[in-house]
């Protein structure tokens, strides 16, 4: 149920966006700074509440420059604790990582509704657990098993995003991104790279992840002025 | 978001298994050869029999173990005339763990430091490849005494 309602909103938001790109026509224009806002991803507490493979906290906050410009910082707390489906092998991280870059919404009209295209520069420097309980030489004997923690991680990526957000009551707004990542640059292991990166997700030279925003608006309300153009 | 969460899958790699890849040469011509006679391979220090009775061959795959520095292994020649040979490899190693994900085996890789033999079947040896890890390339090349010495 819980699952449905988050679906629900998401395509709501989705509707209420696409129904206001067809709405009027007249061509407005914001003032340079149009105020700040600060968000949180409501998708990472409800995967924690499902307890996924990973999940990740996340909070941002970004600048408002002609309803256009929009420079963002984004913080969070990347978590794994995963065991192995079919061995008892266990990995284990909780970091935090951040993001800078900028989105730009493409919706040339004033009505509360952006659709975004970004880019973000990502990082996250972190420390994780590996254990294999059962790990044993097969030929030669030896000890059973082994632990290694604290092993240390760095990670660089960027990531290309496309979302939409609307107005949903005064300085409440809703959106979601969907965000392709590619990896920059991640400092090698002894052991292996690891298994998960906090804000990236499973380690790979590129991955899929998205956010879903809560986003308060606080500062200045863009007032729009209307640009007439006289035919006559 | 949730349906991408959802999709992950365990991805292992399919070759998972180390084991070091050893060809045996000829000492005088330095020409890839095959063993007519019969070969076994054991782990000195275990009662393991890596290789057991192959005739014919020109290649062995063989497990390293995973936390010494060095293992001896025994390769015994019994020929058609009913004589038993033996010699003696020892490698040199460095181990290192390697993880890729709790869902997939864990292996140890090694980095081949020395190899060296003596004995009546093998003459000399030569590291051609010193990282053991999933690739099935050759490590070690052993040369192998004629009949005639």
């Amino acid at each position: 149920m819980r699952i449905f309602r988050y679906i629900s909103a998401l395509l709501l938001s989705s509707f209420l966006c696409f129904q206001a790109f067809a709405q009027d026509k007249k061509t407005e224009q914001a003032p340079v700074f149009c105020g700040v806002a600060v968000m949180a991803d409501v998708a990472g507490p409800v995967m924690k509440l499902l307890d996924t493979r990973f999940h990740q906290m996340e909070v941002g906050a970004r600048l408002n420059f002609r309803e256009h410009y929009f420079p963002i910082a984004e913080l969070g707390i990347g978590e794994c604790d995963r065991e192995g489906e079919e061995n008892n092998n266990s990995f284990h991280v909780r970091a935090p990582y951040m993001r800078l870059g900028m989105d730009y919404n493409f919706n040339k009209k004033l009505n509360g509704n952006r659709f975004f295209g970004g880019l973000r520069y990502a990082f996250s420097s972190f420390r994780y657990d590996i254990q294999s309980p059962d790990f044993q030489d097969p030929v030669y004997g030896g000890p059973k098993g082994f632990k290694l923690d604290d092993q240390s991680g760095r990670m660089q990526w960027a990531e290309f995003c496309l979302g939409i957000e609307t107005k949903l009551w005064e300085f409440i707004r809703l959106g979601w991104t969907i965000r392709f990542k590619t990896r920059l640059h991640q400092t090698g292991n002894t052991y292996g790279d690891p298994y998960y990166v906090p804000g990236f997700g499973r380690n790979a030279s590129t991955a899929w992840g998205g956010t879903c925003n809560l986003v308060f608006d606080i500062g200045r309300k863009p007032k729009a002025k209307k640009l007439t153009i006289n035919k006559e | 978001m949730l349906v991408l969460g959802a999709c992950e899958n365990i991805d292992c790699t399919l070759n998972n298994v180390v084991l070091c890849h050893i060809s045996f040469y000829d000492k005088t011509t330095g020409e890839p050869i095959r063993l007519t006679d019969t070969l076994s391979v054991a782990a000195e220090g275990t009662d393991s029999v890596l290789f057991n009775k192959g005739v014919n061959v020109a290649s062995l795959q063989l497990p390293l173990s995973y936390w010494k520095d060095a293992d001896t292994l025994r390769f015994i020649v019994l020929t058609k005339e009913g004589e038993t040979y033996e010699s003696k490899l020892t490698i040199q190693k460095s181990n290192t763990i390697h993880h890729e994900s709790p869902d997939c085996p864990m292996s140890v890789f090694h980095q081949i430091l020395s190899a060296t033999a003596n004995g009546s079947v093998i003459d000399s040896v030569a590291v051609s490849r010193r990282e053991v890890n999933y690739l099935q390339d050759e490590n070690i090349q052993v040369y192998i005494r004629t009949a005639a010495e």
